[in-house]
């Protein structure tokens, strides 16, 4: 993105590394359980502790699943593989080195997103796997308190090349992402538990060299992050008007003061001491390993997304809603397959569904209204026997007990009334009953018309025909 | 031969037959040793668990009188050089970072020992960390040599093998990472081995060199240490650096003649002369015994010591990372922040040569320096092509396992490169991953033992045991006992 100042345009290039937990039952390089809710330091042994004389060994089904990240990333597999030693101190870190990758399980993957211009590729440098640490937490008496349940679960690494421009890019390729890794199920991706992390580093320049590059961290969702890139370039595109210099450094993310602070300065600490780790030995990924994974994905949310805005003639925005969760646009597709209508579908999954699910705090799993339920209601409004208001109260009254819609409406005497003498007796009484409302109206004030059309469906329960109360009110208020 | 001597001086097959015949009960067996390790001054063990070996020992007894099938090691006593986990009980490593450290399991070499019935003793001295070639670096005090006092038993190993050389245990595991089993085992005149390495897990053992470390046995003879090493060697799905091979299988004793190798670029002018005539007149009895001799080129005893130096202390340096002094291990009494509570745990808790090897390393792994590090690998490369070429016309590769006879306790403590150097001939298995054995061959005139080294093709420890069993079969070096323990 280019960002004016004066006369000079300053352009910002972004890249963003990605730690994401890998759904494992147990931890990377020992038998412990993974888990989230457990008690500190209930779920550790001697070599997630790092004891004196123990070795890793490597969880395989963390690597199957990272050979089908590294698939659904379109990104090249290595044969062969080498785990290496991240050399530092710090109290979460329990050998005083992370085990991590040197040449990296994939490399050069991309992730297609959708921007203003069209689809763009967001290319991704590395894909490796290696451990989380443990977990720091800082009392208010000087205390320090350590959890080691986190210590050792298998981490997917993936980092992006620098071509993303803008806030708005990363948090496509953010929201992207974090989908694909849903839909091939290796891990939940909840940024909130820390499953999903990501730290973006962010250069700016005026012209073609690259700017120096800072990194942030602590950002623990994707408002965050959208919000810390922002004020990153802006601070850095600051500093450059004043004619200072960018200091390479770790920034972090002020959720309360929404700024970015200095965290440490890159320069002298970084010095890793990367070195083969010499306790295993190379990691070699066979074609069958491959091959037993590719069966395993999906299609994937672009395609998804190409194909119901082709397949259905829907937009952009609802198509997104739709491929957000794999299985809301499996349960879109049954109901058009079971005969519901494309708009009313869409409406109801869109609108009503999900606001039932976000209202009750609920997943979509509870749900316990099927694809059948949506065709049914749908035959109800094509014949014209309920209005959308009703067919939308249906959805929010049978949401979590699944009844049958031909049940609910019988048992309800849901069924419109369309019998204009009944419905003219109605608005008779209506109009009988507001005699000063009906004066003002007639009198000019035409805003009243609603206000009797609301009363007259009140009396009905709302079943009636809005488009025959309409005609049949305006017919009797002209008579008068 | 009476209860004493076999005690003494009886192979593990021996003795094993006559405590299941009878003629030997384990407590007596037990007892022997642990008045022996009482009563000796050498220092050669940091801890001794009596009553649990006792209680072992009983426990034993009853399995023989409930008729339960024997193990292969059935009432052998042993002992653990401190570096390796025997589950609730200290693992030191000599250190006073590690001083009333526990550890919360078995190395997998203990839990195949006592599978087979052997007796754990106690945990036995060494270098700090293993790091050293004289014992003199232990926290506890340096052990003795049994064969002069005044002389260091060699290093790290050094508790292990003064224990066999003074019967204090049938045998004892020790770990080697440039010599640390077969230079303490030639200083004591006894047998120790390193195997290939990927044949013997290292799980349960705390790591210094990670790509260079194995465990291996230190005993009586080439006999025993092959039916040690057939119990402990095999796969182990906890080290994945083992390989998937058959389990290794005794050897036959056999009349066939050896194709050996040695070679003269050794005898430079540093070697003692009592150990150059030793070596030169085995090989003259080999040669009427009708094997073929022969001289070959090896070159590579010069740069063993400085890329063993610059890869096991780049190892070390992040092996040795874990010791911060949070979770377990020495912690200092009062810090003013995290990097006060590192840098005082660590300065007070470790000693003088394991800063400088973990500095040494941490210096050599800095991206700058990385030329140092990968060359070294080079090199390692090209020791181990050399062999195989050797390997690929000869049985065996024979070198003196050390250029001098054990030195005098604080003769070279202050001198580290000369200490280094005793890894010499040592290193050059571990940095190409070879197999060598050190087996005794005689006394220097004043009395003190020298050991050979023989070498094989990598995991061909059947040829190794082969070979050092014939050389025990037609000579008695193995049988020499310092004054005092016969």
């Amino acid at each position: 993105m280019l960002t004016r100042r004066g006369k000079i345009m300053y352009k910002a290039t972004i890249g963003i590394e990605v730690h994401s937990q890998i759904k494992t039952r147990s931890k990377m390089f020992c038998s412990c359980k993974v888990e989230f809710l457990s008690a500190p330091n209930t779920n550790i042994c001697s070599i997630c502790m790092g004891e004196p004389g123990v070795l890793p060994h490597i969880n395989e089904k963390a690597i199957m699943l990272a050979i089908r990240a590294a698939l659904a990333l379109n990104a090249r597999i290595n044969k062969k593989s080498i785990f290496a030693r991240k050399n530092y101190y710090y109290p979460d870190l329990t050998k005083g080195y992370q085990i991590t990758q040197s040449i990296p399980l994939a490399e050069n993957g991309y992730v297609v997103i959708n921007t203003e211009n069209g689809e763009k590729k967001i290319n991704i440098h590395r894909i490796h796997v290696e451990e989380d640490t443990g977990k720091l937490f800082h009392t208010n008496d000087k205390v320090s308190l350590i959890d080691f349940n986190r210590s050792g679960v298998p981490l997917l690494e993936i980092v992006t090349d620098p071509v993303i421009k803008n806030e708005k890019e990363a948090i496509s390729y953010l929201k992207r992402l974090r989908q694909i890794i849903r839909y091939i199920d290796i891990s939940d991706a909840d940024m909130e538990k820390g499953q999903f992390r990501c730290e973006p580093n962010i250069s700016v320049s005026k012209d073609d060299r690259r700017g120096i590059k800072t990194e942030v961290k602590n950002l623990n969702s994707l408002k965050a992050v959208e919000k810390a890139i922002k004020y990153e370039i802006e601070r850095q595109i600051n500093i450059l008007e004043k004619g200072g210099k960018v200091i390479q450094q770790t920034m972090l993310w002020d959720e309360k003061e929404q700024v970015t602070k200095t965290m440490r300065s890159k320069e002298g600490i970084t010095e890793y001491r990367y070195f083969k780790e010499p306790d295993l030995i190379p990691l070699i990924i066979t074609n069958e390993m491959i091959n037993e994974q590719k069966e395993l994905i999906p299609e994937l949310p672009q395609s998804k997304f190409n194909r119901l805005m082709k397949e259905y003639n829907i937009g952009v925005n609802e198509a997104e809603i739709l491929i957000d969760n794999p299985h809301i646009a499996n349960y879109f597709e049954k109901s058009i397959e079971k005969g519901c209508g494309i708009k009313e579908s869409l409406g109801w999954i869109t609108t009503d569904i999900m606001g039932i699910l976000n209202k009750s705090e609920k997943k979509f799993s509870y749900l316990k209204i099927t694809p059948q339920h949506l065709s049914d209601l749908y035959k109800y409004i094509e014949n014209k026997l309920i209005n959308m208001n009703i067919a939308k109260s249906i959805l929010h009254k049978i949401a979590f007990t699944g009844e049958s819609v031909d049940k609910y409406i019988k048992s309800k005497n849901l069924i419109q009334i369309t019998d204009t003498k009944s419905i003219e007796k109605i608005i008779d009484e209506v109009l009988e009953e507001n005699p000063t409302e009906v004066k003002r109206y007639l009198e000019g004030n035409n805003k009243l018309f609603g206000f009797f059309v609301g009363q007259a469906m009140k009396k009905m329960g709302g079943k009636a025909n809005p488009g025959i109360v309409n005609k049949l009110l305006k017919d009797i208020l002209n008579r008068r | 031969m009476n209860n004493i001597e076999l005690i003494t001086n009886g192979s593990i097959k021996e003795i094993r037959e006559a405590v299941i015949n009878r003629k030997l009960y384990t407590t007596e067996l037990v007892n022997f040793f642990i008045q022996r390790i009482k009563n000796n001054k050498i220092n050669s063990f940091i801890s001794l668990y009596e009553d649990d070996a006792l209680k072992r020992a009983e426990e034993l007894d009853k399995k023989l009188k409930n008729c339960e099938k024997p193990g292969k090691l059935f009432g052998i006593p042993y002992a653990v050089k401190d570096n390796i986990a025997v589950k609730g009980y200290e693992v030191t490593c000599a250190s006073k970072m590690l001083k009333n450290y526990k550890a919360t399991y078995n190395a997998t070499v203990i839990n195949k020992l006592n599978d087979e019935d052997a007796i754990f003793l106690g945990k036995t001295n060494l270098d700090e960390f293993a790091m050293g070639s004289s014992t003199e670096t232990s926290y506890f005090g340096t052990t003795l040599n049994p064969w002069d006092n005044n002389r260091v038993p060699g290093g790290s190993s050094g508790g292990s093998a003064a224990a066999i050389a003074s019967r204090e245990s049938v045998f004892a595991l020790g770990s080697d990472t440039g010599g640390s089993i077969r230079q303490p085992a030639a200083f004591c005149g006894v047998t120790g081995l390193k195997a290939t390495y990927g044949f013997v897990s290292r799980f349960g053992l705390v790591a210094f060199a990670s790509s260079l470390d194995q465990v291996g046995p230190i005993g009586r003879s080439a006999e025993d240490l092959e039916l040690i090493f057939s119990i402990i060697s095999g796969f182990d799905e906890k080290d994945t650096t083992t390989k998937k091979i058959e389990n290794y299988k005794v050897s036959e004793p056999t009349k066939r003649k050896f194709n050996i190798a040695y070679t003269n670029d050794i005898f430079g002018e540093e070697i003692s002369p009592d150990i150059k005539n030793n070596i030169l007149s085995i090989l003259n009895l080999l040669k009427k015994e009708g094997h073929s001799i022969s001289e070959v080129a090896f070159n590579f005893s010069k740069h063993s010591v400085p890329v063993y130096q610059i890869l096991s202390c780049s190892e070390a340096s992040s092996n040795l990372a874990r010791y911060d002094g949070i979770r377990y291990g020495y912690q200092t009494k009062s810090y003013k922040s995290l990097l006060d509570l590192y840098n005082r745990s660590r300065g007070e808790g470790f000693g003088e040569e394991v800063k400088r090897r973990i500095l040494f390393g941490t210096y050599i792994l800095m991206a700058k320096n990385n030329a140092l590090y990968t060359s070294s690998f080079k090199v390692s490369r090209l020791i181990r092509e050399n062999l195989e070429n050797i390997f690929t016309e000869y049985d065996v590769f024979i070198t003196p396992t050390t250029f001098s006879p054990p030195f005098k306790i604080g003769e070279i403590i202050d001198d580290p490169i000369k200490m280094h150097h005793s890894d010499a001939f040592t290193s050059i298995c571990n940095l190409s991953g070879n197999p060598g054995i050190s087996i005794p061959l005689g006394l220097t005139d004043n009395n003190l033992p020298i050991g050979m080294q023989i070498i094989a093709k990598r995991f061909d420890e059947n040829n190794l045991f082969q070979f050092a069993k014939y050389i025990q079969s037609i000579t008695d070096y193995h049988k020499c006992l310092p004054e005092g323990v016969k």
